[in-house]
């Protein structure tokens, strides 16, 4: 019942979408600004953890959002109009990785991996600091397969429309980012929870 | 691949409830009875929850959408060209209207280019490899060293020459001479035994008919 719910919801937020996708084709400044503001924000978190610079994130959001006012009229009603969008923030993501040879420090080894296993201090923040060294032991790809689906909510079929890959080879992304999260997790997670008995 | 393996593909989804069907009720049969996949289960429901809650720095939009209005400008405006030549290239009308205002373009480039043409210097007979294409109204000369000063003012005054500065050490002179006759003078230079070398600066001159 739930899940019948969030897809209408879904649905419903999708058809608003095309129509203010459809407003901006005919220049409609105003229907811009309104896809801008529901999708700045989730766009630009979805790629600055992709390519982890704040900077960076700011100028490829940018270059996206511009995209989307010059190609609207591009939108082939196949997917959902979230799909076509974070589509192109993905691929304009890793092209700027790619052009500005940034990829060589995401692709991280198993010293990257050994040292976020050991080093300790945790503090306050802990769960942030666990996260952010989980996600650096993950490739571009599988960062944005793993906060495609828990923080954007997409189902496998939609991520592969995203990134422009088989099914597959979404399935087989997080399942390494698992594995690899899995090696940096075990200790993480004792002291996460021995922290969160403590707190009680 | 095995039950568990594929359940361990998709338990991800099951976790964000983006599963239906057949897929979600495998998943959820197959959770109920074992044990490593309910400990995945959990972990990915963790994972699930720190990526969820996580503050990420918010982005400031409006600055963002502020610094992208110049650009927006500009691409309206060549949107608008854009869109214009391809309402066009959509109907017969408008694309023999398109090939009719290339044409008259290149119309006009060509025009422009005939007016250059007829309008330019005259095109050299030959040009010397000296030339500068400064002083079409010098000669350089060379004179035998056997002549006496009043020797070679006579041979330069009977051709209407005129000394221009001083020769150079190696006893180049230049002089000035008339457009008029210019081959014929060079040729009766050349015919001097008191001349070495005469040889005309520049674009030289056409030859005379």
């Amino acid at each position: 019942m739930e899940l019948t719910d969030q897809t209408a919801q879904a649905g419903s937020t999708d058809e608003h979408e095309r129509r203010l996708l459809h407003r901006v084709v005919n220049h409609d400044r105003l229907a811009f600004e309104q896809l801008f503001f529901a999708y700045h924000p989730r766009v630009f978190r979805f790629v600055v953890r992709m390519v982890k610079h704040h900077w960076l994130a700011d100028e490829i959001v940018n270059d996206v959002m511009l995209a989307v006012w010059k190609s609207a009229g591009t939108f082939a009603g196949h997917s959902r109009v979230s799909t076509w969008i974070f589509g192109i923030a993905y691929r304009v993501a890793l092209k700027r990785l790619r052009r500005r040879r940034l990829r060589a420090l995401f692709v991280h080894n198993d010293i990257a991996i050994e040292q976020a296993s050991h080093d300790g201090g945790y503090g306050i923040d802990e769960q942030r600091e666990w996260l952010r060294r989980g996600f650096d032991c993950l490739s571009p790809q599988q960062r944005a397969v793993v906060e495609l689906s828990y923080y954007s909510g997409y189902g496998y079929a939609e991520i592969a429309e995203i990134l422009d890959c088989p099914e597959n080879t979404v399935k087989t992304r997080m399942f390494h980012a698992r594995r690899k999260l899995a090696r940096v997790l075990p200790k993480l997670e004792y002291e996460h929870d021995l922290s969160g008995r403590k707190s009680q | 691949m095995s039950d568990h393996q594929w359940i361990r593909q998709h338990l991800a989804w099951y976790v964000n409830g983006t599963l239906v069907g057949e897929e979600y009720a495998k998943v959820h049969q197959h959770l109920s009875e074992c044990v490593i996949c309910q400990q995945e289960h959990v972990q990915l429901q963790r994972l699930s929850q720190s990526v969820g809650e996580e503050a990420a720095l918010l982005p400031n939009s409006a600055s963002a959408l502020a610094d992208l209005q110049p650009q927006l400008a500009v691409s309206s405006k060549a949107r608008v060209l854009f869109d214009f030549m391809g309402l066009l290239s959509r109907s017969p009308a408008g694309i023999r209207y398109l090939v009719a205002v290339q044409a008259a373009a290149l119309a006009i480039m060509a025009g422009f280019l005939l007016l250059a043409g007829s309008t330019g210097d005259v095109v050299p007979g030959y040009t010397t490899l000296s030339s500068d294409n400064k002083n079409d109204g010098d000669v350089r000369l060379v004179f035998s060293h056997m002549l006496s000063e009043q020797e070679r003012n006579s041979i330069l005054h009977s051709h209407g020459l005129e000394l221009v500065g001083r020769p150079t050490d190696r006893g180049i002179a230049t002089a000035r001479w008339s457009t008029q006759h210019q081959q014929k003078t060079l040729e009766s230079l050349r015919a001097q035994p008191g001349i070495e070398l005469a040889e005309p600066i520049g674009t030289g001159f056409k030859a005379e008919p």
